[in-house]
């Protein structure tokens, strides 16, 4: 079933391929059908498309549609670093149609840091979808192979290792700051556009350690290309079960990232409940396991709104707890 | 490894594999000659469906995709001066004057041709030499970034021959633009005049189209409107315009004028291959170099700007050419070197295949199939261009009352599509004024897309350096292939001025 809305040209392009391949939205009459109506789903991502938010946005739309009665899109906005997304959810009739998903430095580290319309408080995330474990690695032929021998180094020649890690403040950058605050090490901070270019400087040696998140390493650590040394998470990682994390070297530092998708708060308790089951539901069935499992998404486990509000809450404490303390120094 | 060959080629040349690879380069064509538009787009929509096809099927359709959008970015780019992808940003200083001289179909083969060879010696270069380029891409950090970013900036500033001075001042300008935005180093917003829609920068797309398309667009359409006020003055007839007279017949390129453009061809191959392979440095960058390393070497560099096919093939050729090359970083390491190379990336990912080291062992066949399908869709986009050209030709020569309406509102719909943002529509008209002005102050404005594209990595790699090296500026000469860079160029700098002045 096609609604004639195209909001966008290019949904037009797939249409023909979707129709012949998928969606045949069936007969799994929901609530979320009778509630949210037959307008398409915008997933608006305030990243660029081909990581690993929109791998899993992706893996969403192909499977809660049928779920929740109504085409999903995923809409890449990553203008104005990510706040364009933010912007245009905020602004959407609060319907349910329009719904964010996002790591922390977007929803709360950016709001607490820049001049935006709204709060943290304004986000009501409802589907927790994973936790990121941000990792820590070097290059396989480094001196440094372990968490105590980095520290060991960087307390003998305090700023002279070269720490390589994506936007200042991102998921991979705070954990590092928290680490430094806990043991006094201090590393020269490079910024880096990402996790791809973090791999380069790694692996090309310009840099010495560099932070990203396991699943993009797994496949450089097997063929012994890099070693990760340590986990900032409470367990250790699925994926690479042989590393330790940090709380296991004797570092209270733990910073795991929670994957959310949101609404804006002022969208009704009933829809927000509606979206949060049918993503839930298609997200549970057997292909979109397969595809999470392939795309190591991590989505085995993903939980609803009382999670999810949980989760946020927490986070932001402790994003707060380590912008003051940057702010101090 | 021929029991190898067989079982990949059964695997590519299957019935369904080559229809989605003809479906993916008449797809691609057709976006990328839609401004704002982009392959890049169609493959991000598709892909989680590529889960639920055969990976060599999946595999067909997006490289077709691809390659048939690298292609695509230069009808438009040559037909109405409107870059359809940034990549043809460089074809479209000498293909839209080729053009504007009633050569469509001459500067579309050209473009054809020399998108093809690059393609496929990059393809090529992907198979056969992959690993140790690969390495040699690992050497470049930033401070060898910074040096290759410098050196394509000295090429290509002197560019506009008698206007130096201008080309210089005008890179300035883009590179100014390109720091409005965050700071790439403490991510702090710059330059925005407290306005929060400008933190994230001005995107490539809405300034390219706009410094090129809407200031011709405003040119073009005074021009028409001074001519009706005439025509109403002094009811004088107008004259036959070359437009009303196209003859296609008349405009075929031939045998002579092939062979003349393939010196710039294998200039852009050789430079789009090894741009291509280095993560980040993108294909506007290779096209540009290629554009500019071409006229140096040319046998007419006067004509450059001018509608010369030698500048669409270089351009064309060395756009094309990263299309093999960006995977090298992908395959060797699981880098995606590029926005493309992300894409496929995670369409390896939903198959089951992880990009790094061990893909090719892991996955041998598919990936044989994939080298077939890379090579094959090679040839379907030169046979499937061929036959589309002559009617893009006739496209191109569309009266401008109504061709200028309709490039208008593609610039427009098209800036809006690539990003979903208000504020690109804004930033594509602003560009547009600034580009009129800098056309009346017989500006060239090649160099500020330049500036431009290169702005952000220049000035990360230089700020960069500095934090490696502790402050230090003699950082910047501590790598040889960066003193071999800045060699290089100033070696090219002075020959170019001995040869103009043997000539004088």
């Amino acid at each position: 079933m096609m609604t004639p809305k195209m909001s966008k040209i290019s949904v037009a392009i797939s249409a023909a391929m979707i129709s012949t391949a998928m969606l045949s939205t069936s007969a799994a009459a929901s609530d979320a059908e009778s509630l949210l109506g037959s307008d398409p789903i915008r997933i608006v991502m305030p990243y660029g498309a081909g990581g690993s938010t929109d791998i899993t946005a992706r893996i969403i739309a192909a499977n809660a549609a049928e779920y929740c009665g109504t085409r999903i899109d995923v809409v890449s906005m990553p203008g104005a670093g990510g706040m364009e997304g933010l912007q245009f959810v905020a602004d959407a009739e609060p319907n349910g149609h329009t719904i964010l998903m996002a790591d922390y430095s977007a929803t709360i580290t950016q709001t607490l840091t820049e001049d935006t319309d709204w709060e943290v408080e304004d986000w009501a995330p409802i589907v927790h979808l994973t936790d990121w474990k941000p990792t820590v690695y070097v290059k396989a032929d480094h001196p440094i192979q372990s968490i105590e021998d980095w520290i060991e180094l960087a307390e003998a020649e305090p700023n002279t290792l070269i720490f390589g890690h994506a936007d200042p403040l991102s998921l991979v950058h705070l954990p590092l700051v928290l680490l430094e605050m806990e043991t006094g090490i201090q590393n020269v901070h490079l910024p880096t556009t990402g996790g791809g270019e973090t791999r380069t400087m790694i692996l090309g040696g310009h840099a010495h350690l560099g932070m990203t998140l396991p699943p993009s390493i797994v496949s450089n650590v097997e063929e012994g290309e890099v070693t990760a040394i340590g986990v900032f998470a409470d367990e250790r990682s699925d994926v690479l079960p042989d590393v330790p994390t940090f709380q296991e070297a004797g570092y209270d530092v733990s910073f795991e990232a929670p994957l959310l998708v949101y609404t804006f708060s002022s969208v009704s308790d009933e829809i927000q409940q509606a979206l949060a089951d049918c993503i839930m539901q298609g997200l549970e069935t057997e292909t979109a396991q397969t595809m999470s499992n392939q795309a190591s998404a991590g989505l085995n486990n993903v939980q609803g709104r009382e999670s999810a509000q949980q989760i946020y809450r927490e986070t932001t404490e402790r994003v707060q707890e380590v912008l003051a303390a940057i702010e101090q120094d | 490894m021929l029991d190898l060959v067989i079982e990949a080629s059964a695997l590519a040349f299957h019935p369904y594999v080559l229809m989605y690879v003809m479906l993916g380069v008449l797809l691609g064509i057709t976006l990328g000659a839609i401004p704002g538009l982009s392959g890049d787009m169609a493959i991000a929509l598709l892909l989680p469906f590529v889960f639920f096809l055969e990976p060599a099927m999946a595999m067909g359709l997006l490289v077709g995709i691809y390659k048939g959008g690298l292609f695509g970015g230069s009808i438009a780019a040559i037909s109405f001066g409107v870059p359809g992808t940034p990549g043809a940003a460089a074809t479209s200083i000498d293909g839209y004057q080729a053009k504007l001289k009633g050569k469509p179909s001459k500067a579309l083969h050209t473009a054809l041709y020399s998108s093809v060879i690059g393609d496929t010696t990059s393809d090529l270069v992907l198979i056969f030499i992959a690993v140790p380029l690969a390495a040699v891409a690992l050497s470049f950090g930033p401070i060898e970034f910074f040096a290759l970013y410098a050196f394509s900036l000295m090429l290509i500033a002197a560019l506009s021959q008698g206007m130096v001075a201008k080309g210089l001042a005008v890179a300035a300008i883009g590179i100014l633009l390109a720091m409005i935005g965050r700071d790439p180093i403490t991510g702090s917003a710059r330059l925005t005049f407290g306005m929060p829609g400008l933190s994230g920068g001005l995107s490539l797309i809405p300034v390219l189209i706009g410094i090129f398309a809407i200031s011709e667009v405003v040119v073009q359409g005074a021009k028409l409107w001074r001519r009706k006020v005439d025509k109403l003055m002094d009811d004088v007839a107008e004259q036959a315009s070359l437009l009303q007279g196209y003859d296609i017949r008349k405009d075929q390129l031939s045998w002579v004028e092939f062979k003349s453009t393939l010196k710039a061809t294998y200039i852009g191959a050789a430079v789009g291959t090894f741009i291509g392979a280095l993560p980040g440095a993108g294909q506007s960058l290779a096209a540009f170099m290629s554009y500019g390393l071409a006229q140096r070497f040319s046998r007419k560099p006067e004509e450059f700007g001018k509608g010369s096919l030698e500048g669409i093939a270089s351009a064309e050729s060395g756009n094309s050419a990263t299309a093999g090359s960006t995977f090298i970083p992908l395959f060797a390491f699981g880098i995606p070197g590029s926005a493309t190379a992300a894409l496929f990336g995670a369409a390896f990912i939903l198959m089951g295949m992880t990009p790094g080291p061990s893909l090719l062992n892991d996955n041998t066949e598919i990936i044989y199939a994939l080298f077939f399908t890379l090579i094959f869709a090679n040839l379907v986009n030169l046979v499937l261009g061929k036959v589309l050209l002559p009617y893009y030709s006739r496209i191109a020569m569309i009266q401008p009352g109504y061709l200028i309406p309709a490039v208008f509102i593609l610039a427009i719909v098209g800036t809006y599509a690539a990003n979903n943002s208000v504020v690109d529509v804004w930033v594509l008209l602003f560009a547009g004024v600034l580009g009129v002005t800098l056309r009346l102050l017989k500006f060239p404005l090649a160099p500020l897309v330049l500036g431009f594209i290169i702005g952000p990595g220049a000035e990360r790699a230089l700020r960069q350096s500095m934090i490696m090296g502790g402050g230090d500026w003699w950082v910047l000469v501590s790598s040889p292939i960066a003193i071999g860079f800045y060699v290089a160029a100033v070696v090219l700098i002075l020959l170019f001025t001995f040869a103009l002045r043997a000539k004088k």
